[in-house]
């Protein structure tokens, strides 16, 4: 499929019928989810796993995808009205959104947020568009030694960029092949770690495995600190002062387009490398809008741009992250990670067969990215104070409602108590993953990527022997992987000297 | 009173990293059994199979016992191994509320098992 006909295909698909109402629904879940701290995209996306059994390809990834594009917003508006970012991703904006606040200007900085959101995500996803002839070539490069060898390259940017310690990353990381090596071996016919449990045999489910780990695990870690999901409630604004204030903000983002487009080209460029994701990229971003301000000075007691900056590079990100996802098969980030699950279950393949046949599926995902931003702002804008109201819900009221959404998920997938059992282990692994830094994004990363890496091996060393990584491709990607493992445990030994 | 408050806190900052210390350490231990007992399962496979069971267990291994290391060099062992039984003594308190949750998860998932049940014998005998 040529890409102007995918572009008109992917438009006509998000604006039917079959897939907008899914597109709205998802925006609104992945808003709710974005306001409530703790909770955040890869647990809006989580939940939304078990339903894309039912669903067709196109709905099913609007369905998803919306959800994950409209979580940063909704965290962005807790992070300004209630200084508590509803995911990590939102930090930035506490610099200058709370200290806006104070100043009477919390629906300028909404409006503001709200609408650089919008116009990062569009930006991020038309560049993704943009790169698509780009990574139709580049794609056609990559054979299963070259595949092989990225998805350790991509596990390797994620242990050393993620937030978490190395050494604990790259374990995760391992730990997640590991787990996606369980079951019957496709080409031999071997059981592995199946313990003669015929539930096994077709490996761990997905669905489970990711509810577990995102889902449960979150639900742990609220029971276990208890309370109020935010102690404190600074005053809302009236619903007329809101408005008004937020349209001032509109106008402002709009004023600043080219310190919106500057940020947003940051976020993209940080989106295409994984493990790096949306919190470094708004930081770098408030980092540019505060080095090229005309008034430095007042950044962190309430300056507008930094607000403008954090947000349009934070979701800018999406399209960056997007690219390695659909043309090589390797997320960045465990967003992506469920993404790239979803679209197993929906039956579909990324790679060279995404790039090329179903360019279409491809701009429905850009599409969803920009609508369901918009439908975000939008519906953030009118309802900022009704839904602000969601974080004042204690968690021992949210806990038992989730966890029955998430028990239901999890049987739904294929109406197995089994399936229960394996979502409550993975929320324990998770949940002591989460508290003693472990990464779940490298387990999960490296459990998906697991049927990948297995598959390209063995194609590898039967297309090229043994020694297949030492084609100039692999070889440069090893050398590559190599080198940055190498240089940061230098760093850290330089490091430990110092101190 | 300010004073005594910042030792407070300080303390329990510092209990807080020894009994995570001590959880990473005793997490790590069975990390390490369950990968060891991995690898000598593989060994059993066919080649093809344990192909990339060797590539992914080799360096998990060494990785788990350089994180062990770590960990060891950070808190002394006698320390850890009072802290995990305080922690299995409900001493504990966060370990404690994650113990009532998870043994909440699993009443819930018996119930569901027993009302399963419950409806098949329900539907057999009276459909």
């Amino acid at each position: 499929m040529g890409i102007l006909e995918g572009l008109v295909s992917g438009f006509a698909q998000a604006i039917s019928l079959e897939v907008l109402p899914f597109l709205i629904v998802g925006s609104i879940f992945g808003m709710i989810i974005g306001i409530i701290p703790g909770l955040s995209g890869h647990f809006a996306m989580a939940m939304l796993i078990p339903f894309l059994y039912k669903m067709d390809p196109a709905p099913g990834i609007a369905f998803l995808l919306a959800a994950h594009a409209t979580v940063a917003q909704g965290g962005g508006l807790t992070a300004i009205l209630f200084s508590t970012p509803g995911t990590g991703q939102n930090a930035a904006t506490l610099l200058d959104g709370p200290p806006m606040r104070e100043q009477g200007k919390a629906g300028v900085a909404v409006g503001a947020a709200m609408t650089s959101c919008f116009l990062g995500a569009t930006f991020g996803a038309v560049a993704l568009a943009l790169l698509l002839p780009v990574l139709q070539q580049v794609v056609l490069f990559f054979g299963p030694p070259e595949i092989f060898v990225l998805s350790f390259l991509a596990l390797t940017f994620i242990a050393v960029l993620g937030k978490e310690d190395m050494t604990r990353s790259l374990i995760a990381g391992l730990l997640g092949l590991l787990v996606s090596m369980i079951g019957i071996d496709n080409v031999t016919n071997q059981e592995r770690f199946t313990f003669g449990l015929l539930e096994l045999y077709d490996g761990l489910p997905l669905v489970p495995v990711i509810l577990g780990l995102f889902a449960v695990a979150e639900m742990f870690d609220l029971f276990v600190k208890g309370g109020s999901l935010v102690d404190k409630q600074h005053g809302t604004l009236s619903a007329g002062q809101t408005q008004k204030q937020i349209f001032e903000g509109i106008c402002i983002a709009f004023k600043k387009w080219w310190l919106v487009m500057r940020c947003s080209a940051i976020g993209t460029t940080i989106g295409i490398i994984p493990g790096l994701g949306s919190a470094p990229a708004a930081f770098i971003a408030y980092g540019h809008a505060k080095q090229t301000s005309k008034s430095k000075e007042t950044f962190g007691k309430g300056n507008i741009e930094g607000v403008i900056g954090a947000e349009a590079a934070n979701d800018a990100v999406e399209g960056g992250a997007l690219a390695s996802t659909v043309a090589f098969g390797i997320p960045g980030s465990s967003s992506m990670a469920i993404l790239l699950g979803g679209l197993f279950i929906l039956g579909l393949e990324t790679g060279v067969d995404m790039v090329t046949t179903d360019v279409d599926i491809v701009f429905v995902m850009i599409f969803t990215v920009i609508f369901g931003n918009f439908i975000g702002t939008i519906f953030g804008m009118f309802l900022v104070n009704p839904i602000a109201r969601a974080t004042s819900i204690r968690s021992s009221i949210m806990v038992p409602i989730l966890i029955a959404v998430v028990v239901t998920g999890a049987f739904a997938a294929q109406g197995s108590l089994f399936d229960i059992v394996v979502t409550l282990i993975f929320g324990v692994i998770g949940y002591l993953m989460k508290i003693l830094n472990y990464s779940r994004a490298a387990m999960l990363i490296g459990y998906v990527l697991g049927h990948a890496v297995e598959k390209n091996l063995y194609l590898a060393t039967q297309l090229k022997g043994t020694f297949f990584f030492l084609s100039p491709i692999p070889l440069t990607l090893c050398l590559i992987t190599l080198g940055f493992i190498a240089y940061n445990v230098y760093g850290m030994i330089k490091d430990r000297e110092r101190l | 009173m300010a004073n005594n408050l910042e030792t407070e806190s300080t303390a329990n900052a510092d209990e807080k990293v020894v009994n995570r210390n001590a959880l990473e350490l005793a997490a790590l231990f069975i990390a390490a059994g369950l990968t060891l007992a991995a690898l000598i399962t593989a060994i059993g496979y066919d080649f093809s199979s344990s192909q990339p069971l060797f590539v992914i267990l080799v360096p998990l291994v060494l990785l788990i016992v350089v994180q062990i290391y770590r960990s060891m060099k950070q808190g002394d062992t006698e320390t850890s191994m009072n802290v995990v039984k305080a922690a299995l003594g409900g001493k504990i308190l966060d370990f404690a509320v994650s113990v009532k949750f998870f043994m909440l998860l699993l009443a819930l998932l018996l119930c569901i098992y027993i009302l399963g049940i419950m409806l098949v014998c329900y539907f057999r005998c009276f459909t």
